[in-house]
């Protein structure tokens, strides 16, 4: 059995208009078998990562490896036939509902005595049985949405890469995609990687999250997002933020930067602890949600951030809702995007 | 002429003018729709260019193709030896060139119009090339029978190419629109007009059968 990674991308990077890198990944995989999100704000290059990974858009820079083999131009054909994408704001081709779930079967020269029962089928996965002879026409923005998912299933994908399915939609819907992409995964057992804006999402459903920002990977998350001037000082750089918190950068940069800080590099220590300096902030405990192993905390300051602590490291440190603490940044936690 | 020897030559003219014009679009069908394919989902130096001569080409006049299909045709002129000047086939050619200018760029015009996501939908499908191109032609196939009957319709109504080029033989290129400059020319308009009516009819039943087809196909 081939164990190598579903995927590895290695310093990938896609150009638009001959110099501007919309995406620059050094190093990224991704397990057989696994359910992962990708999660960023808008222009992260979510959409253009996932288009690389359906072999739909090549990279102009970098190499991109499928179980183990460089991918080529010459590959994207046959890799497409095992890896579809359904797109943000999916399309339907005019016509009925069962010529498009169809569609996957007829371009791979299935004969057609076998497309209702294997259409019927992908349709009662997204619980839309007996909408085989309705016009896409009169379909609602969800039934549109769950066509282009059957549609994508039927040819039994070994991986199904999604473009935020849940943007935009009521909350009854998110939890039938949501319950949806889990049962996919666990049922048939594909790979399934989604992007989505919201984090929270990320975590519950999926055993790996990839955090994308400006168009880079960072290591963690992308909540602590800011932009400051920064300028030379020393060895080292200095950013000043708008809120007047003054930052010390790992790297020396001048003009504006933005950057990010993840939110499990941030120490955080008791108000009577004697560590003083420029990335100090004095902070207070607004609020603390247990995720996984992890506490979640919202540390309200001059400057609002995001950590994240062990619950037995809070306990030691006697530390609840209210408490004042010293948010400490490492200047190297500080990514500059 | 008996009122019955009048309706069979009507029936001829008609089936002549039908037969010429059915198939200069049909050949043109053939070149124009692959050609303003390609032109649309192609990117090449000078394709601005090249889609402005097309679009001028559209204003062609009857007259001068008529003009240059028969330089062309004529006995002393590259095609010749054919001997085919006065005869169905040159007006075919004639009427070959009008429709191809207009096919072809209101081919171009409905493919470009066509979602950019349709190409990317197939393709992420799993199908090749060659027939997520042809999802993009079933779906930009109302403007493309569009631009067939539009180039249906600018052969049907020529005159000048057709005259120049068929001779108006009675019986063998003699046209709708032949006639009717032959009959207004002997002062006979009521007869003019009377054609000049068969001959909307006909473009009726004809966009009527395609309507009719496109609207039981969507």
């Amino acid at each position: 059995m081939n164990a190598a990674p579903l995927y590895q991308l290695r310093q990938i990077k896609r150009i638009i208009k001959q110099e501007k890198v919309i995406l620059s990944i050094d190093t990224l995989s991704l397990p057989k078998g696994g359910l992962t999100a990708i999660v960023g704000p808008n222009g992260a290059g979510k959409s253009t990562l996932l288009k690389l990974l359906a072999f739909l858009e090549k990279p102009d820079q970098g190499e991109i490896f499928f179980e183990g083999r460089a991918v080529t131009q010459k590959d994207f054909f046959n890799l497409r036939r095992q890896v579809t994408m359904v797109a943000q704001a999916p399309l339907l081709f005019h016509g009925s509902v069962f010529k498009n779930v169809a569609y996957g079967l007829k371009v791979r020269g299935i004969p057609s005595r076998h497309w209702p029962e294997k259409v019927t089928e992908a349709l009662t996965l997204v619980d839309l049985s007996g909408f085989e002879h309705r016009s896409v026409r009169g379909l609602s923005g969800g039934e549109t949405q769950r066509v282009a998912i059957a549609r994508a299933l039927i040819f039994k994908p070994r991986v199904i890469l999604m473009d935020e399915p849940t943007a935009g939609v009521d909350v009854a819907r998110m939890e039938m995609v949501e319950s949806l992409i889990t049962e996919l995964h666990n049922t048939m057992g594909v790979s399934i990687l989604f992007s989505t804006h919201n984090l929270a999402q990320a975590y519950r459903l999926t055993d790996g999250v990839i955090h994308l920002a400006g168009g880079k990977r960072v290591p963690s998350s992308i909540e602590n997002l800011f932009s400051g001037q920064a300028k030379v000082d020393g060895n080292g750089g200095l950013v000043h933020l708008k809120c007047g918190t003054i930052l010390r950068l790992g790297a020396a940069r001048t003009g504006l930067v933005r950057f990010t800080i993840p939110a499990a590099a941030i120490k955080i220590e008791p108000l009577s602890n004697q560590e003083q300096g420029i990335n100090c902030i004095d902070s207070t405990i607004t609020r603390m949600e247990l995720r996984g192993s992890k506490v979640r905390l919202r540390l309200n300051g001059r400057l609002n951030l995001r950590a994240e602590m062990t619950p037995e490291d809070l306990h030691k440190k006697a530390l609840q809702l209210g408490s004042r603490v010293k948010a400490i940044v490492p200047p190297e936690a500080i990514y500059l995007l | 002429m008996t009122e019955s020897g009048f309706g069979l030559e009507v029936f001829n003219i008609m089936g002549v003018s039908l037969r010429v014009s059915l198939c200069a679009t049909a050949l043109a069908t053939l070149v124009s729709v692959p050609l303003g394919f390609i032109l649309s989902v192609s990117s090449f130096r000078g394709k601005k260019a090249f889609v402005t001569i097309i679009n001028t080409l559209m204003a062609l006049p009857t007259v001068v193709v008529g003009l240059l299909v028969y330089i062309l045709l004529s006995r002393s002129g590259p095609l010749g030896s054919f001997g085919i000047l006065y005869t169905p086939a040159a007006m075919v050619m004639g009427q070959f060139i009008l429709a191809l200018p207009i096919i072809t760029a209101f081919t171009y015009a409905a493919v470009s119009s066509v979602d950019e996501r349709v190409r990317k939908t197939a393709e992420s499908l799993g199908a090749s090339a060659f027939q997520a191109s042809w999802m993009v032609l079933k779906e930009g196939r109302l403007g493309i029978i569009a631009a067939i009957i539009a180039g249906f319709g600018r052969v049907i109504a020529e005159v000048g190419s057709a005259i120049m080029v068929g001779g108006n033989i009675r019986g063998y290129t003699r046209t709708m629109t032949t006639t009717i400059t032959l009959e207004t020319a002997k002062g006979n308009f009521a007869l003019g007009l009377t054609l000049g009516m068969i001959l909307l009819v006909v473009a009726l039943s004809i966009n009527l059968i395609v309507d009719n087809f496109l609207g039981r196909r969507s």
